[in-house]
């Protein structure tokens, strides 16, 4: 088990994109809220599954397990709708013969399966653009960090 | 805005104090009603003693409906929230003002402000731009959402009854807080234009439509020579995940804010949204 939290950095996630409107500058940032905390990558215990976990400031709420496509779990907030916790299966990435797998290779499957979750409608739970933003921002930074933690 | 605080902690430590003592009177009132004062050991009691014992027993329903009726006025008191978390609040603005307004210090606190704005579905009370004496939440509806400034860094300008439209169609959202509402995104804007008494109208009509404020609200503000800011910031804050309101830095000075105003107090919004929890 993976008890390492990789810190996240508010100002390398968070970048404004700035606008201007009847000349005045106008920033839009992701509510920093929606910015994850610290992440981390583990696989599961019987190694037949890679977990991806994201922690927040803004404090604890309900959480709602989510099944999705291609054997993705999705932990969302019953409140917010932020992602918590994304399970991959390992059969996910089954190639003919091994399961030779890289780190860089399950960031972009799930970065790419996140990105599939935010476009789907739910008629209950809301999803939470920022948030999936904001993600999809950390897993980039993750990508181009070879020393990441990962156990 | 949470004013009278003295008074608030002194009503909500009555009510504490009221809700134990009724709910111990009810039950005591319960018992005496079980009591014969005709039968032993009843009966060998003073003379007084069963007077008073008879006289409750008569008037106990009455007295049922009164200790009600208390309880009930001490928990809608009680449901205004704990004043502590409104002083630690307070502390938190005020904080989070001279942190991110400390280039500014030297200058008065009510120019560089931070602002805690709730939302409400319904509001009666307060009183929009557009609003008349009859009808002060203006040309919409009570009902439509509002961002209803709770709470003001500062000792000065806590007199506000700016509030903001928040509805359920976004493009109708008022103001930078309620830009920040709608897209629950931070939302920063510089160097606004200077609007002042006998100024141009161009500017007013600009100021408002980059603030999505109402012309009519940046006119009250001109014509009363009050002073508009020339930077804004605005924040979301979340209770328990859900969206609670905003919060809302605005300074007369031109880059008064930033992003970083925003970014460099994430901790301490999210400590805002802690508290309110405890909050009504």
């Amino acid at each position: 088990m993976n008890d390492t939290w990789n810190e996240v950095s508010q100002k390398e996630i968070n970048r404004p994109k700035s606008s201007s409107k009847q000349g005045v500058k106008v920033k839009i940032l992701i509510s920093p809220l929606d910015v994850p905390s610290a992440s981390r990558i583990d696989v599961g215990d019987d190694a037949s599954e890679f977990i991806i976990e994201f922690k927040y400031l803004s404090g604890t709420e309900p959480k709602l397990t989510i099944p999705h496509e291609d054997g993705v779990t999705f932990s969302i907030g019953k409140n917010s709708g932020k992602i918590y916790k994304v399970t991959l299966t390992k059969s996910h990435f089954r190639t003919s013969d091994s399961y030779k797998i890289d780190l860089s290779e399950v960031l972009r499957v799930a970065k790419s399966e996140i990105s599939e979750y935010g476009q789907t409608p739910r008629r209950r739970m809301p999803v939470r653009i920022g948030n999936i933003a904001a993600i999809q921002n950390v897993l980039n930074g993750q990508m181009t960090q070879p020393n990441y933690s990962f156990c | 805005m949470r004013n009278n605080i003295t008074l608030r902690r002194w009503l909500y430590r009555l009510s504490t104090i009221t809700i134990g003592v009724a709910a111990t009177s009810a039950t005591m009132l319960g018992l005496v009603n079980e009591v014969h004062s005709t039968e032993e050991p009843y009966s060998t009691w003073p003379i007084t003693a069963l007077t008073v014992l008879d006289a409750l027993q008569r008037y106990s329903l009455p007295l049922f409906i009164f200790l009600a009726i208390v309880i009930a006025i001490a928990a809608v008191i009680r449901s205004f929230g704990d004043p502590w978390v409104w002083e630690k609040l307070q502390f938190i603005l005020d904080e989070y003002q001279a942190k991110a307004f400390h280039q500014r210090c030297n200058e008065p606190n009510h120019h560089h402000r931070v602002t805690l704005f709730r939302y409400k579905k319904v509001c009666f009370r307060s009183r929009h731009c557009t609003g008349t004496l009859l009808k002060p939440w203006g040309k919409h509806s009570p009902f439509s959402g509002w961002l209803v400034p709770a709470l003001r860094s500062g000792h000065t300008s806590q007199h506000t009854k700016a509030i903001f439209l928040a509805p359920d169609n976004g493009d109708e959202a008022e103001g930078v807080a309620g830009q920040a509402w709608t897209s629950k995104s931070a939302v920063v804007l510089n160097d606004l234009p200077r609007v002042r008494k006998g100024g141009l109208v161009r500017d007013v009509r600009d100021y408002a439509k980059v603030t999505q404020c109402p012309i009519k609200m940046v006119q009250q503000y001109v014509t009363s020579d009050r002073k508009l800011p020339l930077s804004i910031a605005a924040t979301p804050v979340e209770v328990n995940g859900k969206l609670w309101g905003v919060v809302v830095l605005d300074s007369r000075a031109a880059d008064g804010v930033s992003d970083e105003s925003v970014l460099n107090y994430q901790l301490t919004v999210a400590l805002i949204g802690q508290l309110l929890e405890k909050a009504a």
